[in-house]
């Protein structure tokens, strides 16, 4: 398996578990590490990535001894600025897909009417009258 | 004491005066030397058998060299349940990440920002944390 179809795997697991994860990878070839920027930054947290995390490291050194795998977040000492691979999240995709249904193909408000104010000022001028003249 | 643990203390009390100095440029080289001093003297000392093995088998390359400090320290850490497995990869992750700044700080044209330098400096002393926590070092 070449590293690049390694990092596909990887996004593809990381979306499977955590749709709404959007991921980043560059290979800094200065230190032999293949970073992945993983957002949001909660998703670490999770006892599901940590399982995730430790696998696919272990599973990439075990492939190539001389290079290493580390997931980053926005709040990491390193920065991704030139990745080689991209992947949005699903569900803000999946979101932006329903909102362009709705705004353009499928209008919401098909059957507003205006409200009726009218009634309710003239029973409160009634009321008005009715106490003006008592 | 060791030479490489009073190496390690020079590049912590080197950090420290450098930080309060706001000399930022150099920093991120003495966090990473003095984690990585400590490590090579646990594994050293208490890994002796396994770390002379797998130096062996890396032989004539510095890079690799300190890869294989963080892959064995990581792997005993993991391995000897000394921490929780979180802890244990954070470790990792921590030490990969000021390696990976320490070598574009010293010789790439990247600026080491007030920001970034704050950033090194919770690095290195979670870093340092751990190892104090898990070794007495």
């Amino acid at each position: 398996m070449t590293t690049q179809d390694f990092v596909q795997t990887v996004f593809n697991k990381i979306q499977n578990l955590f749709p709404i994860a959007s991921l980043e990878y560059q290979y800094k070839t200065h230190s032999s590490t293949h970073f992945i920027k993983v957002s949001p930054s909660y998703l670490f947290d999770t006892d599901e990535f940590l399982k995730l995390e430790i696998a696919v490291t272990d599973k990439f050194e075990a492939m190539k001894a001389d290079e290493i795998f580390c997931f980053i977040t926005r709040e990491s000492l390193v920065e991704i600025d030139e990745p080689s691979l991209i992947a949005s999240s699903k569900l803000y995709s999946l979101n932006a897909e329903i909102l362009e249904e709705s705004l353009f193909d499928k209008p919401i408000y098909t059957d507003y009417q205006e409200p009726k104010f009218e009634f309710v000022l003239a029973k409160n001028a009634g009321n008005r009258q009715y106490a003006m003249a008592a | 004491m060791s030479f490489l643990l009073d190496k390690s203390e020079q590049n912590k009390i080197a950090f420290s005066y450098l930080f309060d100095k706001d000399v930022y440029a150099a920093i991120t080289h003495c966090a990473y030397y003095s984690c990585i001093q400590k490590i090579i003297y646990i594994l050293s000392e208490y890994y002796t058998d396994e770390y002379n093995a797998g130096l062996e088998q890396i032989k004539g390359s510095a890079g690799n060299r300190h890869l294989f400090y963080i892959k064995e320290i990581y792997h005993w850490l993991s391995k000897d349940k000394i921490v929780d497995s979180r802890s244990a990869i954070n470790f990792k992750r921590m030490l990969i990440e000021l390696r990976n700044s320490r070598i574009e700080a010293d010789y790439y044209d990247v600026e080491i920002t007030a920001e970034k330098a704050e950033k090194v400096k919770d690095t290195f002393e979670e870093i340092q944390l751990l190892i104090k926590r898990s070794f007495s070092l």
